[in-house]
């Protein structure tokens, strides 16, 4: 079967079996800490790889991932060309000249429908879904709401084997929600600042909710602008 | 069949021969199947120059000459021939089925030589440095569709990139040193760079590429080659080095987009033959996208990016390459958070 991985050494070599395709990884970090850098690096490696990526620009317009690609020598023309690469904007609504883009970001069926019907047109590819950031479409809803959200969307993933990173900013959703909706993802990994206010340091943590617990190991890292995340070599503590 | 038809026959028939053999060698076939000619007009340029009336020593003097020469003992008729004067370069032109080495360049074609060497612009360059006293020459020509054969003389100061010469110990390509590596030790070079400094691997392979490519392109281009021209010499020169055999598969002037691929890719064989670099299967040949990336910078005249879209090391059966202009404005450095 074949397996996948983020494209970030040091967290690849965590991850000794990979990631399935259908595997749901939940990203939840601090604003600044590298979350979009990391989605970057899991697109490039897709793109290696001969994945279809599609990408969510709910925080950013579309062309801030194309910039941010195309800065490590990414050429986003070729795989947008072929198919291989698609923006999907959520961010700029009617003013939006993507060709896929929400227009209204209030009503989550709307979202559901779009991403359904942008990865249909994909069957039988292998496709990774990154959504930047997913708590960004679900501010302002209550909790059953989202919850129900989830559980939908996620089995409708699962079922089509879309390797998926839904991204998570900190601060913007109660912690009770990110808490249930954490279970419903077969991988967490939290990204914060730790170190002084004057020296912080940049940390990420992968793991699994195993028996209402976090297992989890943990990576110190830097983001380099031409290699990205490099990952502080063997600092992986398993807790 | 007359005797001289048959004699005819019998000399493609050689050259093709060594067209095939030339095809063999490890480096230089190109240049050394350029010298077998020049080395064979010799022979009829001490017999027959002597009483040639040169008008001047102007190139095309001398090449216009020398075809009614060869007219004269009934070889050839010149007139068939039409050569202008283009800069410093020579532009020749021929109906195919008047050329008398029209089965060696068909045949060539259909036996897939990548060895193409035009003879009768060869001969030119046999008569050319026979008066001027040097082969500054190199040559390019198109068969088109028209039904007629399109050559070009171009002189050129710098050494041909595939000359492999040895001084003693000292082994040079086009006049700098060199040395051959065994895939394997390349292998064990690149995995050791992967066991040290995995993030900088396709970084490094890229940059080499592409700054390779900047030089390689730059030769290309000081020529009167038209930028198509200009690719497609140096697909052949990087065949002949050994990359792998590429052939062009679109072209597109306007939009700056091509579409290159490689059969057997060195770097694509390595991985299957000695592991592949990364964790799982994904696109290996960084160095020739880079390589590519850097000639069509050059040929273009603009900023371009090249992804290899399909790689043999994943099962594909070439390796593909597409590219086309980078946007404009970019940001200076990657990484926002």
């Amino acid at each position: 079967m074949h397996r996948a991985y983020f494209g970030v050494e040091g967290l690849d070599r965590s991850l000794e079996q990979g990631l399935s395709y259908g595997s749901q990884i939940m990203i939840e970090g601090d604003s600044g800490v590298g979350k979009t850098v990391l989605a970057g690096e899991f697109i490039k490696e897709g793109l290696r790889c001969g994945d279809t990526c599609v990408y969510v620009a709910c925080d950013e317009p579309p062309a801030v991932m194309r910039e941010h690609l195309l800065s490590f020598k990414v050429g986003t023309p070729a795989y947008e060309e072929t198919g291989r690469l698609v923006f999907i904007d959520a961010y700029e609504e009617e003013e939006s000249k993507e060709k896929y883009c929400l227009t209204d970001l209030r009503h989550l069926e709307k979202y559901l429908a779009l991403e359904s019907e942008v990865l249909r047109s994909f069957a039988g590819r292998r496709v990774r879904l990154v959504v930047d950031s997913l708590s960004t479409l679900l501010t302002n809803l209550v909790i059953p709401e989202v919850i129900d959200f989830h559980r939908t969307r996620i089995k409708q993933l699962k079922k089509k084997e879309i390797l998926t990173m839904d991204i998570f900013v900190n601060g913007v959703l109660d912690p009770r929600l990110i808490t249930i909706a954490g279970h419903l993802y077969n991988f967490i990994l939290k990204m914060n600042f730790t170190g002084s206010r004057y020296n912080p340091v940049r940390q990420m943590k992968i793991g699994k909710i195993k028996s209402q617990q976090y297992i989890s190991s943990t990576h110190t890292f830097t983001i380099s602008p031409i290699y990205g995340i490099v990952v502080a070599a063997d600092t992986g503590v398993y807790e | 069949m007359s005797d001289n038809d048959i004699a005819k026959k019998i000399m493609n028939y050689m050259f093709l021969s060594m067209g095939n053999t030339m095809n063999q060698v490890p480096f230089s076939g190109h240049h050394w199947m350029e010298h077998f000619v020049i080395g064979s007009v010799q022979y009829f340029i001490d017999e027959y120059w002597d009483d040639a009336k040169l008008p001047s020593k102007k190139p095309l003097d001398i090449c216009i000459t020398y075809l009614k020469i060869m007219d004269s003992v009934g070889f050839l008729h010149a007139v068939d021939f039409s050569i202008e004067e283009a800069g410093e370069s020579l532009l020749m032109s021929v109906q195919t089925n008047k050329c008398v080495y029209r089965e060696y360049c068909q045949r060539t074609r259909e036996e897939g030589l990548f060895l193409k060497n035009c003879i009768r612009l060869s001969t030119f360059q046999a008569i050319l440095r026979h008066v001027l006293g040097e082969n500054k020459y190199f040559t390019a020509v198109d068969i088109a569709a028209d039904g007629f054969c399109y050559g070009k003389l171009i002189p050129s100061t710098r050494p041909k990139e595939e000359i492999v010469t040895r001084e003693n110990y000292i082994i040079k390509m086009a006049g700098h040193r060199a040395f051959l590596l065994r895939q394997k030790t390349y292998a064990s070079l690149m995995n050791s760079i992967r066991e040290h400094a995995p993030q900088v691997l396709k970084h490094v392979l890229y940059d080499a590429g592409y700054q390779s490519g900047l030089t390689l392109a730059g030769k290309a281009q000081e020529s009167i080659l038209s930028p198509q021209e200009c690719l497609q010499r140096l697909l052949e020169e990087l065949t002949n080095l050994g990359l792998g055999k590429l052939e062009l598969v679109s072209y597109s002037q306007s939009q700056a987009r091509v579409q290159i691929r490689c059969h057997d890719s060195f770097w694509a064989d390595t991985a299957n033959v000695y592991g592949h670099l990364y964790r799982t299967p994904q696109v290996e040949c960084d160095m020739l996208r880079g390589v590519l990336a850097g000639s069509l910078s050059v040929i273009f005249q603009k900023d371009i990016i090249c992804e290899e879209m399909a790689c043999q090391s994943m099962g594909a059966d070439y390796c593909e390459f597409l590219a086309l202009p980078l946007p404009q404005h970019p940001p200076e450095e990657g990484g926002n958070s």
